[in-house]
């Protein structure tokens, strides 16, 4: 059977959906996935999302533990990037994406979503 | 109800019957040739579903009808790939399970289909034919067609290229050697078992799938290549379920072995000017997923226009021969391959192009069925032309 | 239901004469499978399933069932969601798939004349090589579209244009008595389909009479120019006062196609969440607005995108500033297809049809912000007394003169308790909504007896003398609406 799998709640689902569409989809990006050991955590202005890489794999969920990337950005920003109306570097400029943790892992954050959306 | 029946009850109870599988989805045209023939909600997929549920809870019993419906389904897939419920992905294995079912309840297979199994426990072939004849095929090219003991690729001919399209063997054997890779055939090549598999007669299976696994271990093989379509899903997707995989082993579809040496550029063509369309058979294309590569091999060729029919790869209407439904319903399974006719000839094509011998015959007889004026090959066929 | 007697045998012989013997079945595979539905509504058992292709069959029908006194069930997908083609009494399920065709387009009056088998699926298909465009509802594209017009169904025109039925320009029916009528400009030139008036309208005879007072051959349903720019925006939110205020006021500047709101636990759904685990959380949005919106011409469009925009600021992102507002377009590109499909329709939500079963309480009511919100709350009480999903699924209708209320309903008809846990849910939403004002569409029997009980005796005792006279020997889906 096919079975739904991943979180259930709203925005855990958003990012399960999209990081897996691209991971399936792009190989050098799946890649790239199985390389990071993060623990990323965005947090949004509804409720924040842990994604923990790991071991060539990815869980999302609402657990926050050991977080070593916090950013912080507001929902409505968030989509904006999805609907290309605002750019995730122009955000941060802006200071309407913050690093709260892990700034020197900007990179490798800005990889992750970037490419995500693509 | 058996256990391989037991096992999908799950499936069985999370259609709703919403009918969803009775159109291509977001193309709305009509995907189920039995649901199109017949109309009444049980010979659609969920309508076979809801039949599996009432024998499960005693509300029906095992009867010809029952049996009727199930053998009236090509087993096409096109159900799998429209359903969007979590169960989408096995509604034919519940049909063949179901079929299987049906068999050992007594009520058998209809004529022609029985006669599959006499004829290959007899001459491991479905077509009556001596197994003794099974290379006859070679007739004109023996010092062509390597017969070795030993060979990386072993080239799974199959009972209806070996019997009935023999010149689709001898074409598969001209690229093989203009290819120059090391591969064999083998006289002891029996049926890949998929003519028993589709009609729920599986006593046999196992001794043919075994014997056929001996055959590759045997020949040493990492590499089998068939040019049949139903062949290709039986190997592939059907043996894991009866003996333990062979490790290392990859199956390919002549398409796929094609496509590869394309890409490695081994494999160049002539130029020919011509419009071409393509039929997905269903054992290919929604079955196993294979799409792209006879598509990149038709569009390696320089001056070929591929146009595509306006159901094609996963929403491509089934050709009508497949889940013998050809044996079964002879004059239906033309009629199924009259649509695909009209379909490819509203394409404007010079060459109607299909990767299964099985298709073809049935689509060969459409074209005469309705005095088509157009051509139709296997793309293997066509490609020797042009090497 | 009849027995398998000699007057059985004969009648099957008789329907073989009419219609062919290879569209007649009285086998116990037809019987079975006809006799239920997705729904939660009990079974009960046809004795004959036939397929007619032409009028004159369905005549022949009708006459052969008024001679033997043989109940009479139209069928054609059987996706109602209201146990309407269960047949009550046994007799004949008619279905009309057969009767599949697209007679007419016509450009200048925008109307197409359809048979019973038209789906939604042919229609869209037929009309997208046309410049015209149907309305199309969330349900799977193989569902009728004469039945769901008959039955007042809603779809992602219906704020502009109110429940399906209100398009409907015309029809032909075969009476209960086996005559031929036709009803609008229709019966006074058979190539004018324009409309149902000036004359004394009859189509109220057929419109949500449940197929109790005919067979519908032919219906003339209003179709409109496909805009060239069309686009759909999301919004999630947290306040349902703000968010429903939001819809009443843009469905009030008359520039929308469609305002769906919807519950998390609908989107959830449509997401495919299994069965039970589509449940809001705290810190979750709460709510959810698709709105459809189409333009002749990029000024027009972003003069509507500018007036959606001021509306979401005033009424929503005042009062609640985690709301957000994004094109569906977005929203697809992180959750996938399952969502985009609403830009898609019609479309099947997988997520709501892969346990078995499936239902609703769908109700009209009246948009008074109050009230709304009253049963928005008292229903969320009723449902998660019976450990249920709230999948809320509501619309606003012809410019907001009433209001679209529906609870989408998932179940598991694999577990007989879970089964009669959602009857009693369904028993008990139904009659606090009803009390509350609003009025079920597609209304199961069981809902239909509630309300005969409670509605004006003089309306009840007409609708049983038309009924009566219709249908003088009481065999179109019969039981229904207090017509035995």
């Amino acid at each position: 059977m096919d079975l739904f799998q991943g979180p259930t709640d709203l925005f855990g689902i958003a990012i399960n959906s999209a990081l897996n569409k691209k991971i399936g989809a792009d190989q050098k990006y799946r890649e790239f996935i199985k390389s990071l050991k993060e623990n990323v955590v965005v947090d949004l202005d509804y409720y924040p999302l842990m994604i923990k890489f790991g071991e060539g794999k990815f869980e999302v969920s609402r657990n926050i533990e050991n977080p070593t990337v916090v950013v912080k950005i507001n929902t409505q920003d968030f989509l904006n990037i999805l609907d290309n109306k605002a750019s995730i570097m122009g955000l941060f400029l802006r200071g309407k994406m913050k690093f709260k943790k892990g700034f020197l892992k900007l990179l490798k954050v800005y990889k992750i979503f970037s490419t995500m959306v693509k | 109800m058996s256990d391989a029946l037991s096992k999908y009850r799950e499936e069985l109870y999370s259609c709703t019957r919403c009918g969803t599988c009775k159109y291509f989805y977001q193309n709305y045209s009509d995907s189920c040739p039995a649901g199109k023939k017949f109309q009444f909600e049980t010979f659609y997929p969920s309508g076979r579903l809801h039949i599996a549920r009432g024998l499960l809870e005693g509300k029906l019993e095992w009867s010809e009808r029952i049996r009727d419906i199930l053998f009236s389904c090509p087993t096409c897939a096109s159900c799998t790939v429209n359903c969007k419920s979590r169960h989408h992905n096995l509604i034919v294995d519940i049909i063949e399970a179901l079929r299987a079912e049906s068999v050992s309840q007594g009520f058998e297979p209809l004529p022609n289909q029985k006669a599959f199994a006499e004829s290959i426990e007899q001459a491991h072939n479905p077509y009556k034919e001596q197994h003794d004849h099974r290379l006859d095929w070679k007739q004109g090219i023996e010092d062509e067609v390597p017969q070795k003991e030993k060979a990386n690729i072993l080239y799974f001919v199959g009972c209806t290229s070996s019997y009935r399209q023999k010149d689709l063997a001898q074409a598969t054997v001209k690229l093989l050697n203009k290819l120059g890779v090391d591969y064999t055939v083998s006289e002891e090549e029996w049926c890949c078992g998929s003519p028993l598999i589709r009609t729920g007669q599986l006593d046999l299976v196992k001794d043919l799938v075994e014997h056929n696994l001996e055959l590759i271990k045997r020949m040493g093989a990492t590499t089998v290549i068939t040019s049949c379509a139903g062949c290709y899903r039986t190997l592939k997707m059907d043996y894991p379920n009866y003996a333990q995989k062979l490790e290392g082993v990859e199956i390919l579809h002549i398409t796929e072995f094609l496509e590869k040496k394309i890409k490695e550029g081994k494999l160049k063509f002539k130029k020919l000017e011509v419009k071409v369309t393509y039929h997905d058979p269903c054992h290919l294309g929604r079955h196993a997923g294979v799409y792209d590569a006879p598509r990149a091999i038709i569009q390696a060729i320089p001056g070929v226009n591929l146009i595509e029919m306006a159901r094609n790869r996963e929403k491509a209407w089934c050709c009508g021969a497949g889940g013998g439904v050809k044996a079964g319903f002879k004059d239906w399974a033309v009629e199924i391959s009259n649509e695909r006719i009209e379909e490819a000839e509203k394409t404007g094509c010079d060459i109607l192009l299909s990767a299964c011998p099985f298709c073809k015959t049935n689509l060969q007889d459409a074209i005469s069925a309705t005095n088509s004026s157009i051509r139709l090959m296997d793309l293997v066929n066509f490609l020797i032309d042009l090497i | 239901m009849l027995q398998q007697t000699a007057e059985h045998e004969m009648i099957t012989e008789k329907l073989k004469e009419i219609v062919g013997q290879e569209w007649v079945s009285d086998q116990p595979e037809e019987i079975l499978i006809y006799s239920y539905d997705m729904t939660e509504n009990p079974p009960h058992a046809p004795d004959y399933v036939v397929m007619p292709k032409t009028v004159e069959e369905l005549q022949q029908i009708v006459r052969l069932a008024n001679e033997f006194k043989v109940p009479i069930v139209p069928f054609i997908t059987g996706a109602n969601v209201g146990g309407l083609t269960i047949p009550l009494k046994g007799g004949i399920i008619l279905d009309l798939k057969r009767m599949n065709q697209i007679l007419r387009l016509d450009e200048s009056d925008m109307y197409v004349i359809v048979e019973p088998g038209v789906t939604f699926g042919h229609i869209k298909k037929f009309l997208d090589n046309t410049k015209f465009r149907y309305c199309y509802p969330n349900a799977p594209p193989f569902a009728s579209v004469m039945a769901n017009a008959l039955l007042g169904g809603l779809n992602n025109l219906s704020l502009k244009y109110g429940a399906m039925s209100e398009i409907i320009n015309g029809i032909e029916a075969v009476l209960p008595t086996g005559e031929l009528i036709r009803i609008g400009s229709c019966a006074c030139w058979s190539d004018h389909w324009w409309g149902r008036g000036p004359m004394p309208d009859l189509l109220g005879l057929f419109v949500n009479w449940q197929g109790m007072t005919g067979i519908v051959t032919k219906m003339g349903l209003q179709v409109w120019p496909r805009k060239p720019i069309q686009d759909w925006k999301a919004i999630m939110s947290n306040d349902f006062a703000a968010t429903y205020r939001f819809a009443k006021k843009l469905a009030n500047c008359e520039i929308m196609n469609d305002i769906l709101l919807l519950s998390e636990e609908t989107v959830k759904m449509v997401l495919g969440v299994p069965l039970g685990q589509a449940v809001w959380t705290e810190g979750e949005p709460r709510w959810a607005l698709v709105l459809d919106f189409d333009a002749n011409t990029p000024k027009e469009y972003e003069a509507k995108w500018e007036i959606i925009r001021d509306v979401f600021k005033e009424e929503i992102k005042k009062v609640d500033p985690k709301a957000v507002i994004t094109s569906v377009d977005a929203i697809e590109k992180v959750y996938g297809s399952k969502l985009g499909d609403f830009k898609r329709l019609p479309f099947t939500i997988g997520g709501m049809l892969e346990y078995g079963g499936n239902t609703w309480v769908g109700t009209y009511m009246t948009s008074n912000p109050e009230m709304v919100a009253k049963g928005v709350e008292k229903a969320f009480e009723v449902i998660e007394k019976h450990n249920f999903e709230k999948c809320l699924y509501t619309r606003m209708m012809k410019g907001g003169h009433y209001w679209a209320f529906r609870f989408l309903l998932r179940f598991s008809k694999e577990n007989p308790e879970e089964v009669e846990r959602m009857q009693n849910l369904t028993k008990e939403l139904f009659e606090s909504l009803f009390e509350m004002g609003a009025m079920p569409y597609k209304t199961p029997v069981w809902a239909s007896d509630y309300i005969i009980e409670r509605c004006d005796p003089t309306w009840v005792d007409l609708m049983h003398k038309i009924k009566n006279t219709l249908d003088p020997n009481g065999i179109f889906n019969p039981g229904r609406w207090g017509n035995e």
